[in-house]
């Protein structure tokens, strides 16, 4: 029974035993699967983790990529932000220039052209369009010779080619069709490119018109007022030649009734000729004053010139003023039309008479040469812009009323007079005269305390032709047959009486025609002609022409009472071979004849 | 007594340190604190760090900590980077001591038998000892796991040379996931292979909660037969390497180190009983040994003849336990009549969501339960956990170990 039950026991321990192991098993094996499904479960959290981390990884390496990529970005935008802001400045600043230059281009009155140096056009301004109908847009890619006429083309060829060569500015000035055009022309240096030639051109046709006007109108002025003072002038001239004729018409009285003896005789022949030689003398000064001649520049002797005036000066300040000359010698000369410097000498010295009035005084008359300055020439009306140097001074001085500043502000001024008489043109004519001549003009006055005009000329370089002066004069003697053709009677006669006692045998016309019969009846066998230039029907210019074509080698000495410059100015096809001035005399008639026969 | 904590997540050491004490200091409008827990990662240099903290505090504070593989705090968690967390603390009544010791490496039970004598003169009634210790004696190698300092001598030897200790808390500390070497704060010292203990005086009240979540995985229990040291080689007679292959039913665990779910747990109670949670002891296993048979243990404190359960470790778990344990303990105290002034989470490095596979921290659950009730929270990232374990002060693995301190 014991057995039994222990063999009972053991069983029951046996299969508590087995059934302990089976559910350790149970166990055991529960328990591994929840580990291998907790290591799975791991094994993919992880996975799901490292995942997660390389999409974070991803996703900071793209988001730094980014900040990266934005700061690049930031910065190359802020830098393109500021190499486009500075673009747009730039563009705007170049579309403010091109708009300018555009504008300016538009509103330019005249051409503006560019061309590369085979003359090919790659900028022509709208003046083309407006003042000339072509369209700047058609030049564009031309050469001169294509778009335009050849002769012109070849005119502009040349100029350009020259300018562009030389690389110096040219200003030049041409007429097409009828209108007159002032050019600049330039070279325009490029870096790694050929030159350009640049040039603009105004139409000047209008400035010369009214240039041309206003130099008539001057001449006319100056006209006017020459005859304007000669009125002054013909008090004291009448008053002079009364005086002149006087002597001359008392002593030749004398003569006529018979002298007292030879040496009465004698006297009362010296002192008329005398009389009549100032006469003479008065009157060409007066003719070369007030002969209305074209201006013609010339190389002066300022100190000469105020010499040989010196008659007509005194005349024109003769009413109880003294006239007083400081006339430098060896002055250098100067360049200037004579006629109208004399004009400036008679104005200032009729003006500083009229200025003294009747109170008496004296009105000097100084020439000198000075180096001037700047600031002097600076100082002086019309001295902007002259260069400073040596300068001829013209200086005529008075010790009369003066002038407040108001007054001398306005005496320069047209038709300004502060004189009872005159048409206030004199000093106005100086301005235009000093003007053409280059000067200025230099004022010092004060009322009550006279007035000091000095008129500065530049200074020429060349040497006054002076007249050649031949040999024994006196004695020379001529030979042969002489024409002597003048309409006025007693000259006529006069003149032949004198050739005679010459030496030359005389014949004698009345005009112009019948000197031309007689070289057609006598060929060849007159030695000379004296010929008057002033006569009716044909004048002296005339039969010049018409003796010289019947016989091209006459020698023609040409007589007038007009000043030498002013008659020969009117031969322009054939030229007299010499010039003799009326009133003439001995002297006068041997040394034209013999200037003319002796020339080879 | 008032608490406050400062969190740094990025700067220099000391301005790290500096910046953390003080807005520590300021939250808690404290001039002067009693005690500062202080911890930085690895990558903040050490000495600069403690000097900054030393800047914000002033001098003569006992300021105790040291490495950390990230921090917790109320206004954020952070590891695996540069941050740092300074707790400043006025405990209302001076500290009954603080001691520290070096030369762990050379033996860790003596190490904690000269830090306990130093510390017995003034341990009496002492509710608590904070213990922070280098946990590494060496790093890793490219062929060896890292080997640690042992929890279970230093312990040892600290309630030997202190009779009567008090629980035990704190940990064994850790720079980084790489296992380097370690820092540790011990008043003004800033030193290696050194322990720090801290007597919190008579009147302090304390809790401690664990919390781990792992669960056996068959409740079989097995016998280690062949351990040498933190080695074990044989389980049941079997090579271990060999039995871990067929409870795998692989060998690609092997690549694991540590195992990420499997443990080892000691049972601290009878058989056949409903411990729970705080039944069992977990112990790392660090990874196979070179030889192919063996593997690591992370606490070197089984030997031969010790029975374990395989533990399995459960994220869900861990994650709920967190949120429940700190939730009891907080009432537990409450239930004393004890206010809550400051908790101190020291939390296993492997339980980092990161290292844990899961998709939430574990540690937020203590945050938000601390920011619930308004407690100031320091934490910090661990290698070793200490603390009270069925009536004996323990090294755990794989823990969270929640201290309270509080007034009333």
């Amino acid at each position: 029974m014991a057995d039994g039950r222990d063999a009972g026991a053991e069983t029951a321990l046996e299969a508590a035993r087995q059934e302990a192991a089976y559910y350790r098993r149970l166990a055991e094996e529960a328990g591994r699967r929840r580990l291998q499904e907790a290591e799975a479960l791991n094994a993919l959290l992880v996975r799901a983790q490292e995942a997660e981390r390389a999409v974070q990884a991803a996703r900071a390496e793209l988001e730094q990529r980014v900040l990266e990529r934005t700061a690049e970005l930031t910065a190359t935008n802020q830098a393109l932000s500021l190499e486009v802001a500075e673009r747009q400045r730039v563009e705007r600043a170049l579309r403010a220039s091109e708009e300018a230059f555009r504008s300016f281009m538009t509103k330019f009155p005249g051409l503006a052209f560019v061309k590369e140096v085979d003359t090919t056009i790659v900028f022509a301004n709208e003046g083309f369009r407006t003042l000339l109908g072509i369209d700047p847009g058609l030049l564009r890619g031309r050469t001169n010779a294509q778009a335009f006429p050849p002769e012109l083309a070849a005119r502009f060829d040349e100029d350009d080619r020259r300018v562009l060569a030389t690389g110096r500015p040219e200003e030049l000035e041409e007429t097409v069709e009828g209108r007159t055009w002032r050019t600049h022309k330039f070279v325009i240096h490029r870096d790694d490119a050929p030159p350009r030639l640049g040039g603009f051109s105004l139409d000047v046709t209008e400035a010369r018109r009214a240039e041309a006007e206003r130099r008539a109108l001057e001449g006319q002025m100056e006209q006017a007022q020459r005859l304007e003072s000669l009125g002054v002038l013909a008090g004291g001239i009448a008053h002079d030649f009364n005086n002149l004729l006087t002597a001359i018409l008392a002593n030749l009285a004398l003569l006529k009734a018979g002298p007292d003896d030879d040496e009465g005789a004698a006297a009362s022949l010296a002192d008329a000729e005398a009389a009549a030689r100032v006469a003479a003398g008065l009157c060409q000064q007066l003719l070369a004053y007030a002969g209305r001649t074209r201006a013609a520049v010339q190389v002066v002797d300022l100190g000469a010139l105020v010499q040989d005036m010196v008659q007509l000066l005194r005349a024109s300040v003769s009413h109880g003023l003294g006239l007083e000359l400081r006339l430098a010698g060896g002055l250098p000369p100067l360049r200037a039309d004579p006629s109208q410097l004399k004009q400036v000498v008679m104005n200032l010295v009729i003006n500083a008479a009229e200025a003294m009035g009747d109170g008496g005084g004296t009105v000097t008359v100084a020439t000198r040469v000075e180096q001037v300055g700047r600031a002097r020439l600076a100082a002086a009306v019309l001295g902007d812009g002259l260069a400073e140097g040596r300068y001829l001074v013209l200086e005529v001085t008075d010790t009369g009323c003066g002038m407040d500043p108001a007054t001398q502000r306005r005496i320069f001024e047209p038709f300004f007079t502060s004189k009872f008489a005159g048409r206030g043109l004199g000093l106005s004519a100086v301005l235009g005269i000093v003007r053409q001549a280059g000067g200025a003009i230099e004022l010092e006055s004060a009322p009550g305390r006279g007035s000091r005009f000095g008129v500065l000329f530049p200074a020429a370089e060349e040497a006054v032709a002076g007249a050649a002066e031949g040999p024994a004069a006196a004695a020379w003697r001529g030979s042969g047959l002489v024409l002597v053709v003048d309409d006025e009677p007693m000259v006529r006669r006069a003149a032949g009486r004198l050739l005679r006692r010459l030496g030359f045998e005389v014949v004698e016309a009345p005009g112009g025609a019948e000197a031309i019969a007689l070289f057609q009846q006598r060929p060849g066998q007159f030695r000379a002609v004296v010929l008057d230039l002033t006569m009716p029907d044909m004048d002296g210019v005339e039969t010049l022409r018409a003796l010289r074509r019947l016989e091209p080698s006459a020698r023609v000495v040409v007589a007038s009472g007009h000043g030498q410059e002013a008659a020969l100015a009117r031969f322009e096809v054939e030229r007299p071979d010499a010039f003799v001035q009326k009133p003439f005399a001995l002297e006068e008639l041997r040394e034209g004849l013999r200037a003319v026969l002796e020339a080879p | 007594m008032k608490a406050g904590v400062g969190f740094v997540g990025e700067g220099s050491a000391r301005d790290a340190g500096r910046d953390a004490a003080a807005e520590a200091l300021r939250s808690a409008g404290i001039e002067r604190p009693g005690l500062v827990l202080a911890f930085a990662s690895g990558g903040l240099d050490p000495a600069a760090f403690h000097a900054g903290v030393r800047e914000a505090v002033g001098p003569g504070v006992p300021i105790v900590g040291g490495s950390a593989t990230g921090v917790i705090t109320g206004q954020g968690l952070s590891y695996g980077g540069t941050s740092a967390a300074v707790a400043v603390l006025d405990l209302g009544a001076p500290l009954a001591g603080l001691a520290s010791v070096g030369g762990l490496d050379r033996d860790e039970q003596d190490a904690g038998l000269r830090l306990g004598q130093a510390l017995a003169p003034s341990a009496a009634g002492s509710p608590a000892l904070l213990l922070f210790y280098d946990s590494v004696r060496a790093p890793p190698t490219a062929t060896t796991p890292p080997v640690m300092n042992s929890s279970r001598p230093l312990i040892a030897g600290l309630e030997a040379g202190l009779p009567g200790c008090p629980p035990v808390v704190g940990a064994g500390v850790l720079g980084d996931y790489a296992f380097s070497r370690t820092w540790q704060f011990c008043g003004d010292e800033v030193g290696q292979q050194r322990a720090v203990g801290v007597l919190l005086g008579p009147a302090a009240r304390v809790d401690v909660q664990v919390m781990h979540g792992c669960t056996p995985m068959d409740g079989v229990p097995h016998v280690l037969t062949r351990v040498e040291g933190g080695v074990v080689h044989e389980i049941d007679g079997r090579p271990a390497a060999e039995v871990l292959d067929g409870l795998y039913g692989s060998a690609a665990w092997r690549t694991q180190r540590p195992l990420s779910r499997l443990t080892f747990g000691v049972r601290l109670g009878p058989r056949h009983r409903d411990l729970g949670e705080e039944g069992f002891v977990n112990r790392l296993i660090t990874g196979v040994m070179p030889d192919g048979q063996a593997v690591g243990l992370f606490e070197a404190d089984l030997a031969t003849g010790a029975e374990v359960l395989f533990m399995l470790r459960d994220p869900a778990l861990m994650v709920e336990s967190a949120r429940r344990a700190s939730e009891v303990a907080v009432e537990r105290l409450r239930r004393r009549g004890v206010a809550p002034r400051f908790a101190l989470y020291i939390d296993c490095a492997g339980r980092a969501g990161a290292y844990s596979q899961t998709p939430s921290e574990e540690a937020a659950e203590v945050m938000a339960v601390a920011s619930h009730h308004g407690i100031p929270l320091l934490g910090f990232y661990s290698g070793v956990e200490v603390a009270p374990l069925s009536g004996r002060s323990r090294g755990l693995d794989w823990t969270g170990v929640l201290l309270l301190l509080g007034e009333g």
